[in-house]
């Protein structure tokens, strides 16, 4: 009964919200409650980032923000929303990997030039990684077993069509391989399949290994990024072995393309701030990502910007798009 | 290890973090007896409130909850016949018969010593063998998991109806139900029909709250105003010495079994219900009471799934490795503690470990007093008539599945579920079926083809690695063995005849 009380209660507030957002006049961004949506389920690491970087925001911005879990279609149906609100502001949007899929496989209305890039807040690296004492020693190891027997080398991946699928892929396409993929449920999964030999390599970020990592069982046989990480002076990255292949699990914040240049300035710089305070840097260092997580303004739309095309390439060539 | 325990004994006997733990078990059992709440909502709901706090009193609430929720969940199948949690599916087969023939009372005493005798065991079993057990997860590939589901599913036919055929046509249904949405491994939708919602698929919890709870809401609408509910009586609140001793093996097997299935990633409380549900019906002596109201089927049920929750916590506290959907929430809020799950948390964080151990240990111990205590507060919502019980209930059915993702497409799918529900049951169509199936089917589909994919389509690996052997054996003798066993009843009537006969000479 206490939560059919407090359901009620809320949705008499909202309705108060939505009436009195209704005749708010909107002489000065903001003046009113800033509604923001994300495409997964409460709990979850979009859901965390957001309601971490909102803790500081509500205080700078001094309007209400409110956070709601809009899934459906990966994404679809929250950007659907999004394109139909006005774009002014008051709806934001948290963006990631599986979004920039659901756009370029062509399940929403909504495209790249539809989103203004506010914030990055995530930035987690992708990373290949396998057994400690296992069979493979190395990533040249495991590429050379794959070239001398195409599909021989089994790669755990949460999803298809997933940033784990395109990252393995974009590897063995530049080191002319070819993997077979399994897909699991996530990392967790992934990494009891690498354990259990069920499979050779998995797509991990540091956070959802390290602490296997730490306990010795498994490596990280190379990261996806340019520069080396601090942790892990020992494991090569991409570039080192001579493939241009940069890729990470980001988070970010975006809002519909058309909205008024000042208003984006002040989220922009809102966001900036929000997520300089130490509530939010303390949440990025438990989480195993760098202070370089944080990027706002147009810095993150270019970075958006440089992802889009490497998305609709890749899911066109997977067969993805759906025409 | 002892002192370790007897560290964690004092810290959970301070002030704060005892009243945690019964916060947490009042919590769970509200949250867990109201349909379409269920357990990980309940502590996703909780977290942000424990961020201020110390870690020993935020994990063990939580815990608490948990384990609260799971004995909470039979309630409400008791009761009114709507699983509270989808782990309380099972217990409504004989907990709600038990309460039309007025021994509601009985089956919540019944759920709530075997759910605290489970969470007990489930316990111990946590608190010895962690480390020891959590390699076992790692043995277990797709073709274990595909094994082990294929064995689940082969329940369908013993379970709900008579009719064995529309059984299988039910479970068929929920296999089907289950294909709706992304297919995994190629990463494209099926059956969406364009549908956005769609695209994820058809999530098991509105399916379950619409063919369970909802379809008896309707049901009870045909009959009208009636006083049947109010009549029955509540009498008998405990069950007898004898009762609780005559479903003693039921126990120790249900224990096993739920603590087994909740040590696998990925399997929890509900797999576990249903799995110690059926043994318990296949092993007894009088198979066909089951499902009409058999004191023995309510405890297999509720001790499974409360023995799930401390094997559910082997893999996540010490992989890092969640094995229900609650448990992910809890390890993200040992992350939000500073805790990584792994193998070097009973190293790094040995005084918080050993504290949440007792701590839900006392968790168990506490809803033991509470549900017993309360049983009677809680049976008042029988005195509420129809009229005004049934709309509640639909209310909350709408609240519960809107509340799951805040998704409007969950509702429908719930509605629909409740007519279809209401229609099947003239048929002569069981829901459980249908719920096993959904449960299942996805978990079959993905282990299948994933086995294939890792082992170069050889489809023999069912058969040539040990733990998936055991599961087809037990799964081949599961299904024979309604045959062997009227094969051997009636060798033994043969050779009755042929001794009176030779006696006769």
């Amino acid at each position: 009964m206490k939560k059919l009380l407090f359901s009620v209660c809320m949705a008499v507030l909202a309705l108060g919200f939505a009436v009195q957002s209704g005749v708010a006049a909107d002489d000065k961004y903001p003046s009113k409650q800033i509604n923001w949506y994300i495409h997964s389920s409460a709990g979850g690491g979009t859901d965390i980032f957001s309601r971490t970087a909102a803790l500081r925001l509500r205080r700078i911005l001094k309007v209400p923000i409110v956070i709601s879990t809009m899934s459906g279609g990966s994404g679809a149906r929250m950007l659907n929303h999004m394109m139909e609100q006005p774009a002014d502001g008051y709806t934001i949007v948290s963006l990631t990997n599986s979004n920039l899929a659901t756009m370029a496989r062509g399940r929403t209305t909504a495209q790249r030039e539809d989103i203004i890039g506010i914030a990055r807040g995530c930035y987690d690296p992708q990373s290949l990684v396998i057994k400690a004492d296992g069979k493979h020693k190395d990533i040249q190891g495991i590429l050379a077993a794959a070239k001398e027997k195409p599909g021989s080398i089994k790669i755990g991946v949460a999803h298809m069509a997933s940033i784990d699928h395109v990252a393995s892929y974009a590897l063995g396409k530049a080191a002319g391989v070819e993997f077979e993929f399994v897909p699991f449920d996530g990392g967790g999964e992934i990494i009891v399949a690498l354990l259990g030999d069920v499979i050779d390599m998995g797509v991990l970020n540091p956070s959802e290994f390290m602490g296997q990592y730490e306990a010795g069982k498994v490596k990280p046989a190379v990261f996806l990024v340019a520069d080396r990480l601090e942790g892990f002076p020992d494991t090569p990255t991409a570039k080192e072995l001579g493939y241009d292949v940069e890729m990470a699990t980001w988070r970010g914040v975006g809002v519909k393309a058309g909205t008024p240049p000042e208003v984006v300035k002040i989220l922009r710089d809102a966001f900036q701030e929000s997520m300089s305070h130490k509530i939010y840097q303390n949440y990025l260092a438990d989480n195993s990502m760098g202070p370089e997580s944080v990027l706002t303004g147009e810095e993150w739309d270019a970075f958006l910007d440089q992802k889009w095309p490497i998305w609709k390439e890749t899911m066109d060539e997977l067969g993805y798009v759906e025409k | 290890m002892l002192d370790q325990l007897l560290l964690g004994f004092m810290t959970i006997m301070e002030p704060m973090n005892f009243l945690a733990v019964f916060l947490g078990v009042l919590g769970g059992m509200i949250i867990g007896s109201l349909p379409g709440l269920t357990a990980p909502m309940g502590c996703a709901l909780l977290i942000p409130f424990t961020y201020t706090m110390q870690p020993v009193p935020a994990i063990t609430m939580l815990v608490s909850l948990y384990c609260g929720a799971m004995f909470g969940g039979s309630i409400a199948a008791i009761l009114v016949h709507a699983p509270g949690t989808p782990a309380a599916a099972a217990t409504t087969f004989d907990g709600y018969p038990l309460a039309q023939k007025g021994q509601a009372g009985k089956a919540l005493g019944m759920a709530c010593i075997s759910s605290a005798l489970g969470g007990l065991f489930s316990v111990v079993v946590l608190i010895l063998l962690a480390p020891v057990l959590a390699d076992l997860a790692i043995k277990f590939g797709p073709p274990e998991y595909f094994a082990l589901a294929i064995f689940g599913l082969s329940m369908i036919s013993s379970l709900g109806s008579k009719s064995v055929v529309k059984n299988l046509l039910g479970g068929t249904i929920g296999v089907f139900i289950a294909c709706i949405g992304m297919d995994s491994i190629s990463g494209f939708s099926r059956y969406d029909f364009g549908i956005t919602h769609l695209m994820d698929g058809v999530s098991f919890i509105p399916v379950m709250i619409g063919l369970f709870a909802a379809a008896e809401v309707f049901r009870q609408a045909e009959k009208g105003v009636r006083k049947i509910v109010i009549d029955r009586k509540i009498s008998g609140l405990l069950p007898t010495w004898e009762e609780i001793k005559s479903v003693k093996t039921t126990l120790i097997r249900s224990s096993l079994i739920g603590t087994f299935i909740g040590i696998l990633p990925a399997e929890g409380g509900t797999v576990a219900s249903f799995i110690g549900y059926n043994e318990a019906k296949r092993f007894s002596k009088e198979p066909e009471k089951f499902g009409t109201g058999a004191l023995e089927g309510v405890a297999a049920a509720e001790c499974a799934n409360n023995s799930a929750t401390g094997g559910a916590m082997v893999p996540t506290m010490a992989l890092g490795i969640p094995g229900s959907g609650t448990t992910a929430v809890i390890l993200g809020a040992l992350l939000v503690h500073g805790m990584r799950p792994g193998p070097l948390l009973f190293i790094q964080h040995t005084d918080v470990v050993y504290a949440v151990f007792i701590g839900m240990f006392f968790a168990n111990l506490m809803f033991l007093g509470l549900g017993l205590g309360g049983a009677k507060v809680f049976s008042q919502i029988l005195r509420v008539p129809t009229y005004v019980l049934s709309p509640i209930i639909l209310v909350l059915c709408v609240v519960g599945t809107y509340a799951l993702h805040n998704n409007m497409a969950d509702v429908w799918i719930m509605l629909i579920c409740g007519l279809v529900g209401y229609k099947m049951k003239e048929y002569g169509f069981a829901a459980a079926p249908i719920v096993l199936g959904l449960v299942l089917g996805e978990l079959i589909e993905i282990s299948l083809r994933r086995s294939l994919i890792v082992f170069d389509n050889n489809a023999f690996i069912f058969f040539t690695r040990p733990w998936a052997l055991t599961f087809i054996v037990l799964t081949v003798l599961g299904l024979c063995s309604p045959a062997i066993r009227s094969w051997v009843e009636r060798r033994g009537e043969k050779n009755k005849k042929q001794q009176a006969a030779d006696s006769q000479e």
